[in-house]
């Protein structure tokens, strides 16, 4: 490597440094004033891209298809981000576009995919009277059995208070619902698990 | 203290959890959601822009904005509503009229026109068919030279 590319590295790395001191909305702004609007946008995209994947991913388990959604959000963030009046916060936005765009996916694949639920169970009752393997592979297969037996918002509304740790407040926001109704849908989630637990 | 509060009911719901399913489970379950090819996240912004470009082009085929297609439904619209009036202009004033300007011409004036009309026709005929005549005279002359 040249000195040239060497200079070049560095002035790159001291500019997405520089980029990431702005914050959502400053970058939103920038985003709003089309000269800028690609590398707003990439600032964005690098800063969230892993927690928009990784609840979408929880929802749909494949990473094929999260990944297929993933891309549909951005695309959907782009297309309507000059719209965005900023009255909520970005992630809280962000992560209602995920929320709806795993909804209409896991619709649409409700329709077809109705024969491997039950095979889904054949595996689980397979593993389950295994007695070789650990008895925490049986818990986490009878986890995620469970997890896919919820209704999606109980599902989602779990995801996001257990694993990104959110407050009801914007659980709610990006549900549609209200505080109670996010805690509501919480505590029924832990109680149907439980319940399906229970029962195996 | 609002914040402290969100944090205490954020341990106690995290708690409630843990009890049924283990600590383990649900960190095993979210180290196996986090796994992803090598480079993924690095790849997938080239991949999300391309993707947005490929939308906007889509989209750009048929977008004339706001204005323009105002101005093209506005257009249709003109031209349908003149082709409709003007068809049923016609249609009401034609028949009218004619009977009118029927009614208007006196029974002689008729008589005439027709007797003199059909005199300019016989006259017409009788031409024509004196005309045939001599081609078909000149034919059979013909052909007579021939099969001789």
């Amino acid at each position: 490597m040249n000195i040239k590319d060497k200079a070049l590295n560095l002035y790159g790395e001291l500019l997405s440094n520089f980029v990431y001191m702005f914050s959502d909305q400053e970058l939103i702004l920038q985003f709003k004033q089309s000269s800028q609007k690609e590398a707003a946008f990439t600032q964005l995209l690098k800063r969230h891209q892993q927690k928009v994947y990784y609840q979408i991913k929880r929802m749909v388990t494949e990473h094929a298809d999260a990944d297929d959604i993933a891309q549909q959000v951005w695309v959907k963030v782009w297309n309507k981000l000059d719209g965005f009046k900023m009255e909520s916060e970005f992630t809280t936005w962000l992560f209602r576009v995920a929320y709806n765009e795993t909804l209409n996916f896991l619709q649409k694949q409700k329709k077809h995919h109705l024969q491997n639920v039950s095979a889904d169970n054949l595996d689980y009752e397979n593993a389950a009277t295994t007695q070789d393997g650990p008895k925490s592979a049986q818990i986490q297969i009878a986890l995620e059995q469970a997890i896919k037996q919820l209704p999606e918002k109980q599902r989602f509304v779990f995801m996001l208070r257990y694993f990104e740790e959110l407050n009801y407040e914007k659980i709610a926001s990006i549900t549609g619902t209200t505080v109670g109704g996010a805690k509501a849908n919480f505590h029924q989630a832990l109680k149907k698990m439980e319940e399906i637990l229970k029962a195996r | 203290m609002q914040t402290n509060q969100n944090d205490i009911e954020l341990l106690e719901d995290k708690a409630k959890a843990e009890a049924i399913f283990g600590n383990s489970a649900l960190a095993q379950m979210e180290e196996m959601n986090n796994q992803v090819p090598l480079d993924y996240f690095n790849q997938f912004e080239a991949r999300a822009l391309h993707a947005i470009k490929k939308n906007k082009t889509k989209a750009t085929i048929f977008n004339i904005g706001k204005y323009a297609q105002l101005a093209v439904a506005a257009s249709l619209l003109i031209i349908a509503a003149t082709t409709f009036a003007y068809i049923q202009s016609n249609k009401s004033e034609q028949p009218a009229s004619i009977a009118l300007n029927m009614q208007e011409i006196p029974s002689e004036e008729i008589d005439s026109y027709v007797n003199a009309n059909e005199e300019i026709a016989e006259i017409d005929w009788q031409s024509e068919i004196n005309k045939e005549g001599t081609n078909l005279e000149s034919l059979n002359t013909h052909s007579i030279k021939d099969s001789n």
